[in-house]
């Protein structure tokens, strides 16, 4: 009961307000690449692996006041209220409920611009689903024109957060 | 339009009374549809445990597929076939991907497990990427696809995986107006005989347009003539997601049977039960096996529908209480209660309630209530169930749903802002928040002793 709302919760509660739609789900895509129990299936969209799941789940949460959404300077900002804050706790306590986060990798990935683990987070859907590192490479420059200045950055960024245990 | 009978490959179908495929050109998707993988679709029902409240919901994933690739042969068809300025820039790119697109619509669900979408929470193995795993290995599909030409295998996934750079052909699979979507809605509704879920389809080709909104390339409707049936078509996702996707009772079988499985595996981890043919899949959770590995693959290949009712019966005379029980019960149907669910204030006293029920009975929570809420049901509509977003910076924009309206200059309109019937469904949310329990518990559960 509540295990869903409880992973969403716990990450928010441990970010403490995470700005933009496009960080969060970019964020907790590559923490599920990593192995965090994160269950939302992705799909390539226009601004990168996106999960309407996570989407869902999130209004969800917002509209159950157990998040708060805001429009703040052209993002979507988001942070746990006082009933998310009363509903984690008595999972927590009363339940045992627990959730692991890489607080490490979760820094890292928190430093970076929506725009850049957009990148990070396109190259890794391409490995996820069968391509080559250096086809992924090739396919996120043909995906992401934009963007294709960090390329090399992001693919490093990869490889550091590959790393994290 | 005339069809050489000879040449062509006919399938009696409800929704599209006869689905035909050229024996010459089309010749890639009769193979495929020949190949055992794709023929496993006919032992998954499409609509998983619908039929426990809609009699006549049995249709398989095998019928939607073959529906799905005939209409995708359709819409390119309708296209190719506009005359403005517009259209006229996709048309050499809808020849050249029209195979493709022909085959990924074929194969976009044949990743499909048992009983569909219930079981993938519990295994955590979506069928997205069992589909892009049946058509990357070692399998019958895989080999056509190769034999077609080299590397097309990896293009029809990144048409299903939507990364390929025809957009014209993914949206025209995977976006608010696809092909996939058209096909299924129809179908459920026609096999359920809930009727709501109809709309008409040939009115809806008539009016498709191809264009660009927010720089994008968008499959629309005309603005003039289109406008009524894509509210229509709103209002019919709409009524099939709140009364046949969403139905109470459907739902509490899917939980149920889900206890099911999560209690076969409890019994499986302490040696009391032996999960084979197909079954020990659901260990995958735990085992960390790369379901992309061969003998894994050939395994699932082998699971049906079938073959967890025939577990589920066999089941009904194990020794352990709570897995006959759950067994005894779906098959005679005596389900688990469903009860609304305020607001998480009251969840406190319920949730003190059931530790009390979990310490009194020694059972785990699961067994005595599930939650069930829009965003736990894999039937999802992110269209009706996301509110507009307002605009973001660029670099902080995210995907959003649109649906879009083209003029006859080719501007584009979302729906919602063309029309008060559409923006009134996606900014009053489906907020329906249910609790299913077996009888004995529910009372106590709502405030009994």
């Amino acid at each position: 009961m509540f295990e869903q709302e409880f992973r969403l919760l716990t990450l928010i509660e441990r970010v403490g307000k995470l700005t933009g739609r496009k960080k969060l789900q970019k964020i907790v895509h590559l923490l599920k690449h990593k192995g965090a129990p994160f269950h939302f299936n992705y799909r390539y969209h226009h601004y990168g692996p996106y999960s309407t799941q996570l989407q869902a789940e999130m209004d969800y949460l917002v509209e159950n006041d157990l998040i708060a959404e805001e429009m703040v300077q052209g993002a979507y900002t988001y942070s746990l209220t006082e009933d998310g804050k009363k509903l984690l706790h008595f999972l927590e306590k009363e339940r045992n409920m627990s959730l692991y986060l890489n607080d490490t990798l979760l820094d890292k990935l928190l430093t970076k611009s929506s725009s850049f683990l957009e990148l990070v987070s396109t190259y890794v859907f391409l490995l996820e689903i069968g391509y080559s590192p250096s086809e992924a490479r090739q396919k996120t420059v043909e995906l992401k024109p934009d963007l294709v200045s960090h390329l090399d950055e992001a693919l490093s960024f990869y490889e550091e957060i590959n790393h994290v245990e | 339009m005339f069809f050489n009978g000879d040449k062509m490959k006919a399938f009696r179908d409800p929704i599209h009374d006869i689905i035909y495929f050229d024996k010459d050109e089309e010749k890639l998707l009769l193979k495929l549809i020949d190949t055992k993988e794709f023929q496993r679709l006919r032992h998954i029902r499409q609509l998983g445990f619908s039929s426990v409240t809609y009699p006549g919901a049995t249709h398989t994933r095998f019928a939607h597929s073959l529906g799905v690739a005939y209409l995708m042969k359709r819409f390119i068809e309708k296209l190719l076939h506009l005359k403005d300025e517009i259209a006229e820039q996709y048309k050499e790119e809808l020849q050249k991907y029209r195979m493709l697109a022909l085959a990924s619509a074929l194969l976009h669900d044949i990743g499909h497990g048992p009983f569909s979408h219930a079981l993938e929470s519990i295994t955590n193995i979506n069928h997205e990427d069992l589909t892009t795993a049946i058509i990357s290995g070692n399998t019958e599909v895989n080999k056509l696809l190769e034999s077609y030409r080299s590397g097309f295998s990896k293009e029809v996934i990144s048409v299903i995986k939507r990364t390929h750079s025809s957009q014209a052909i993914v949206k025209l699979l995977s976006s608010q107006l696809d092909v996939d979507r058209m096909d299924y809605l129809l179908r459920d509704s026609l096999m359920t005989g809930v009727s709501y879920g109809y709309f008409d389809l040939e009115w809806l080709i008539h009016v498709l347009r191809i264009g660009k909104f927010d720089g994008r390339l968008e499959i629309g409707l005309d603005l003039d003539k289109g406008l009524s049936i894509a509210e229509d078509f709103i209002m019919a996702r709409y009524y099939m997601y709140k009364h046949v996707y969403f139905h109470k009772t459907t739902r509490s079988v899917e939980v149920m049977v889900g206890n099911i499985v999560n209690r076969a595996l409890e019994l499986h981890e302490q040696g009391k039960i032996e999960l084979k043919d197909g079954l020990e899949l659901f260990t995958y959770n735990k085992s960390g096996i790369d379901f992309r590995d061969e003998q894994f693959l050939s395994s699932f290949l082998k699971l049906t529908d079938h073959t967890l009712w025939h577990y589920i019966s066999v089941w009904c005379n194990h020794h352990d209480s709570i897995l006959y029980n759950l067994c005894q019960d779906v098959l005679s149907r005596k389900l688990y209660k469903a009860f609304p669910i305020e607001n998480y204030e009251g969840n406190f006293d319920m949730m003190r309630k059931v530790i009390e029920i979990e310490k009194e009975e020694q059972i785990d929570a699961k067994y005595i209530i599930s939650t069930d809420t829009p965003s736990t049901s894999y039937y999802k509509d992110s269209y009706i169930m996301q509110k507009d977003k307002e605009t973001e910076e660029s670099s902080e924009k995210e995907a959003s749903e649109h649906i879009i309206l083209f003029d006859q200059n080719g501007t584009g309109y979302e729906l919602s802002h063309k029309s008060d019937i559409v923006s009134s469904i996606r900014n009053k949310k489906l907020n329906i928040k249910r609790a299913y329990s077996p009888l004995k518990f529910k009372e106590r559960l709502l405030g009994g002793k």
